[in-house]
């Protein structure tokens, strides 16, 4: 409102840095970064080339049940049924791959969509920061819960559950950002060089969103794993005979003593992937923030 | 004012001052570098006497601060002291240990810095915040509080028994840095540092800030350090004056005579491209071309020796070192003895900056300028009784804050310089803003070119978009981080036809760039350049009027020159009508034709401007004049006695200062 008499001298010198463009990238190429896609490479790679290099399929029963690691050439041994744990693990990931990229570009879509509009328009925002705030209310199981009374529990469910999980993630992430783009000068600048309100956000202030709304798909497709996997545990998530991380750490739990690593293989892999994605978050949003 | 008044009353003790020959503070080759070898400071000498107020002048970049800094030794991480010594009292600083230095800051040395919100502590009241400064150097808790009440009353603080209770967020901008003073000199301290103490704040506080330096002076015999980029608030109070420029001294001497009769190409210069609010506007100012250098890209010579008029071969390679006489006055060059072409030497349009500028334009415009032969005089905008308030005005329709703008009316015109005055808070950038239609009156009415914002169709807006046009302050946040200059310059023009019959690249040639700078970003230009750009950007759909809003208070020194010079030249060149909102009194007495003062929303004063600067008719536009820095040659006086041109009724002469004290 006031001009403030900044009589300063501010920095009159070039930047060395070109904010804004290529740093996200750059954020992958420090230690975190690497190491992070590293982690996240080898196991989509491992999920995704998983029916190239294995002997057994997920579904296909071997004569042992309940084999140790590495008994008759099963590496994590077998199930009760005589499934290679291995092979299943694998298939588990592969389907959280599916998932993930089903339904986490519907959210960011969406989200950032609303959490645009929201920050445009005061009274779509109201109606929006109310949407976010019921669905970050609900803890995900119990939104997987009242999803799979909806629709019959299975992978629809879980994909709407994630959906709606993590819409507010990235609404709110791109409210926050275009809110922030939208009281900068250069917006003032727009408007008086009469460029139309939709090319305003179209061409300054949604290239100035994105860079924000991309940095949250790594914690978002974490999110989207871990509540398969609770939902999976519950079994409100994939049903058997469908192989699902969640659902092998409930089923092994039975068997901790006889094969321990028909519950501790999926977990390990969970909780690995779930690092690499938060290390590849943490290092794209200091990249972001830098 | 009230509160300065009060100073002269409080009967604080007042201990002789000692002059003394014996250097307080030494500061030898200096020498100051990043951790990869890239030198900030290279070889600074600075020499404070007992009781002295020293000014160092630089512009951006040029070590001010990092001299400052590392006299107590609170240099950022990545720099580190590669050499010299920094003699305080005898002792070295540049080796000294933990204890020694945590003694020193606050104790022996005080400091300042420019922000005074940030330096104090939200959730502490002020009274607790300057106990802690006294009982950190061993005052009884007891002796705090009412040393606390003194040393307020000491800076001019009202009621200062009461003022220990507030907390910072109930201090003005000028009480707080009144407060940051009475912190800094709690303690007695024999050295007080001040970092651009007054940047920031308006020029009536301004000046009440630079009487108290001069009055802790006085009453503790305190050497102050002063750091500054306005060579007027240089010109007030220091005895001294070290000039430093890339990490070097230029000039040392006497404020009257570096001031005076600077001997140093770049000082001379520098004061020369300075706009004086006692001068008689002359066509333009003098330029220093180019930009000042960036730590790192230091040359092995003398580092004003690219952008010097009088550079010679050995400029570039062998650095001049610092000669002071016996007077204390010295320059670093290699230019010696008395050279008065230096002063004399006739200013020069900024050639090399711009050559094909004005053939370009002057063609371009004879061909598109249209049959308008005298564009001068004809109004563009007309403002009646513009009311803005902010805030609530919304649900209950009536609003709870006070009008920003209160019933200003104001006419401008294409080929003449309007210059909108006042201090921050005055609101003058929110008629900047309803001009060009980025804020909605609450009522009245603004018209340009007869149509209004408020009830003109889409077409009618587009046309008054083509008629005024806005440059900002911030010229880095007016510009998307991710567009180049090629698309930010073009963004007005819609069917690929640019005003006044200009090309893309004539454009930018006009405002001084060249096609080089196309495919630029914003964050790759300096300053200077990217005010360039804005300007290049507002010129490009060929308004009639162009609204600046603190088009040069971001810029330094020598930079500012270039872009007056350019407004200037563009007015001349386009015929546009310019809305000069400033809170610089000097850059509007140098390029505005009329000016209008503003204050608390309304305008007090209006008529052409040497009139109004030579015979102000309000009270507070002669305050305002008279709270301007540095007008006369005479360092160390002038604000007791300057203001006689018209003090306002509130504010009572007889400020303590130098000439009261007896000393």
């Amino acid at each position: 409102m006031s001009a403030i008499a900044a009589g300063t001298t501010t920095t009159d010198k070039v930047a060395t840095r070109s904010g804004g463009r290529r740093t996200l990238l750059s954020g992958l190429r420090t230690p975190r970064g690497l190491a992070g896609l590293t982690i996240t490479a080898v196991i989509v790679l491992g999920g995704l080339l998983a029916p190239l290099f294995l002997r057994w399929g997920p579904l296909q029963q071997s004569g042992d049940t309940l084999g140790t690691a590495f008994a008759g050439g099963h590496l994590f041994g077998t199930d009760e049924v005589g499934r290679d744990i291995f092979a299943r693990v694998l298939a588990g990931i592969r389907l959280d791959i599916v998932l993930a990229v089903v339904a986490i570009p519907v959210s960011a879509v969406v989200g950032t969509a609303l959490g645009l509009v929201s920050a445009i328009s005061p009274r779509a925002g109201n109606g929006a920061q109310w949407l976010f705030n019921l669905l970050l209310g609900f803890p995900g199981v119990v939104m997987g819960i009242a999803v799979s009374i909806a629709v019959a529990p299975g992978e629809l469910s879980v994909l709407v559950a994630i959906a709606l999980c993590t819409v507010p993630v990235f609404g709110r992430q791109a409210r926050l950002t275009a809110a922030a783009q939208i009281s900068r000068d250069y917006v003032s600048a727009a408007v008086v060089a009469g460029t139309s309100g939709r090319r305003i956000i179209v061409r300054h202030i949604l290239p100035n969103v994105i860079d924000s709304v991309i940095v949250r798909i790594a914690p978002a497709v974490s999110q989207a794993i871990q509540l398969e996997g609770a939902l999976s545990v519950v079994g409100l998530g994939i049903q058997p005979p469908r192989a699902s991380l969640g659902q092998m750490i409930a089923a092994g739990s039975q068997y901790l003593s006889t094969n321990a690593m028909y519950s501790l293989a999926p977990l390990a892999v969970l909780f690995i992937a779930v690092c690499g994605l938060s290390l590849v978050g943490d290092a794209l949003n200091e990249a972001l923030l830098a | 004012m009230r509160e300065i008044a009060r100073i002269g009353e409080a009967a604080d003790p007042r201990r002789e001052r000692q002059p003394d020959d014996q250097a307080l503070l030494e500061v030898k080759g200096l020498e100051v570098s990043l951790g990869d070898g890239v030198k900030l400071l290279d070889g600074v000498d600075l020499r404070i006497a007992r009781g002295e107020v020293v000014g160092m002048v630089g512009e951006s970049g040029a070590g001010k601060s990092l001299t400052a800094l590392s006299v107590i030794r609170m240099l950022p991480h990545a720099a580190r002291i590669t050499g010299g010594r920094i003699l305080f009292d005898g002792r070295d600083l540049a080796s000294a240990g933990k204890a020694t230095l945590r003694q020193l800051r606050g104790g022996q040395v005080g400091v300042v810095f420019q922000d005074p919100l940030s330096a104090l502590n939200p959730l502490m009241t002020v009274g607790a915040q300057i106990e802690e400064a006294l009982r950190l150097h061993g005052t009884a808790r007891r002796q705090a509080r009412s040393r606390a009440v003194e040393l307020l009353a000491l800076v001019g603080i009202h009621d200062p028994a009461d003022a220990v209770h507030d907390y910072p967020h109930e201090f003005s901008g000028g009480m707080r840095q009144r407060v940051m003073f009475a912190i800094a000199v709690a303690n007695n301290p024999r050295l007080l540092i001040a970092d651009e103490p007054t940047t920031g704040l308006d020029v009536t506080i301004q000046a009440a800030v630079l009487r108290l330096i001069l009055k802790l002076r006085e009453e503790l015999g305190t050497a102050v350090l002063l750091i500054t980029h306005d060579i007027g608030v240089v010109e007030e109070v220091c005895d001294r004056v070290t000039v430093l420029y890339g990490g070097r001294v230029m000039e040392v001497g006497s404020g009257k005579q570096v001031l005076g009769t600077p001997r140093h190409p770049y000082t001379v210069e520098l004061i020369r491209s300075v706009p004086r609010i006692d001068a008689e506007p002359v066509n333009q100012l003098a330029v220093i071309p180019g930009a000042p250098p960036l730590p790192g890209e230091l040359a092995s010579g003398c580092p004003f020796a690219p952008r010097c008029a009088f550079a010679m071969e050995r400029c570039d390679t062998n650095v001049p070192q610092l000669a002071v006489g016996a007077d204390g006055s010295g320059i670093a060059c290699w230019l010696t003895g008395d050279h008065p072409e230096l002063r004399s030497r006739p200013i020069e349009p900024d050639v090399a900056q711009t050559p094909p500028r004005t053939a370009v334009s002057r063609a371009a415009v004879s061909c598109a300028g249209g049959g308008d032969g005298d564009p001068a005089g004809e109004a563009i905008v007309e403002i009646s009784d513009l009311r803005i308030c902010y805030g609530s005005a919304g649900r209950r329709g009536r609003a709870t804050t006070p009008a920003a703008v209160d019933g200003v009316t104001l006419t401008a015109s294409t080929g003449r310089v309007l210059g909108l005055i006042g201090e921050s808070g005055s609101g003058k950038t929110s008629v900047a803003k309803a001009i060009v239609g980025l804020v909605k009156p609450t009522s009245g009415i603004v018209r340009v070119n007869g149509l209004s914002w408020t009830e003109a169709t889409a077409a009618e807006t587009a046309a008054m978009r083509h008629t005024v046009q806005l440059v900002f302050q911030d010229s880095l946040a007016a510009m998307d981080p991710r567009w180049r200059v090629r698309q930010i310059v073009s963004e007005p023009v819609r069917d690929g036809r640019y005003g006044f019959g200009l090309e893309l690249v004539s454009l930018l040639e006009a405002v001084g760039l060249d096609r080089r700078f196309l495919d630029r970003y914003p964050d790759e230009l300096s300053g200077g350049q990217r005010q360039r750009v804005g300007l290049a950007r507002a010129l490009a759909i060929g308004p009639r009027l162009i609204v600046a809003d603190e088009p040069v208070s971001a810029l330094d020194v020598s930079v500012q020159a270039q872009v007056i010079n350019l407004l200037a030249e563009l007015r001349d060149m386009f015929g546009v009508g310019l809305l000069l909102v400033t809170h610089d009194l000097a850059v509007a007495r140098h390029l505005a034709d009329e000016v209008a003062v503003m204050h608390h929303g309304r305008i007090v004063e209006q008529g052409p401007a040497a009139r109004v600067f030579q015979e102000p008719r309000e009270a507070y536009t002669a305050e305002l004049i008279g709270s301007v820095p540095g007008r006369r040659m005479c360092p160390g006086k002038q604000l007791d006695n300057g203001q006689s041109a018209g003090q306002p009724p509130t504010a009572p002469a007889g400020i303590p200062g130098s000439t009261e004290v007896p000393g």
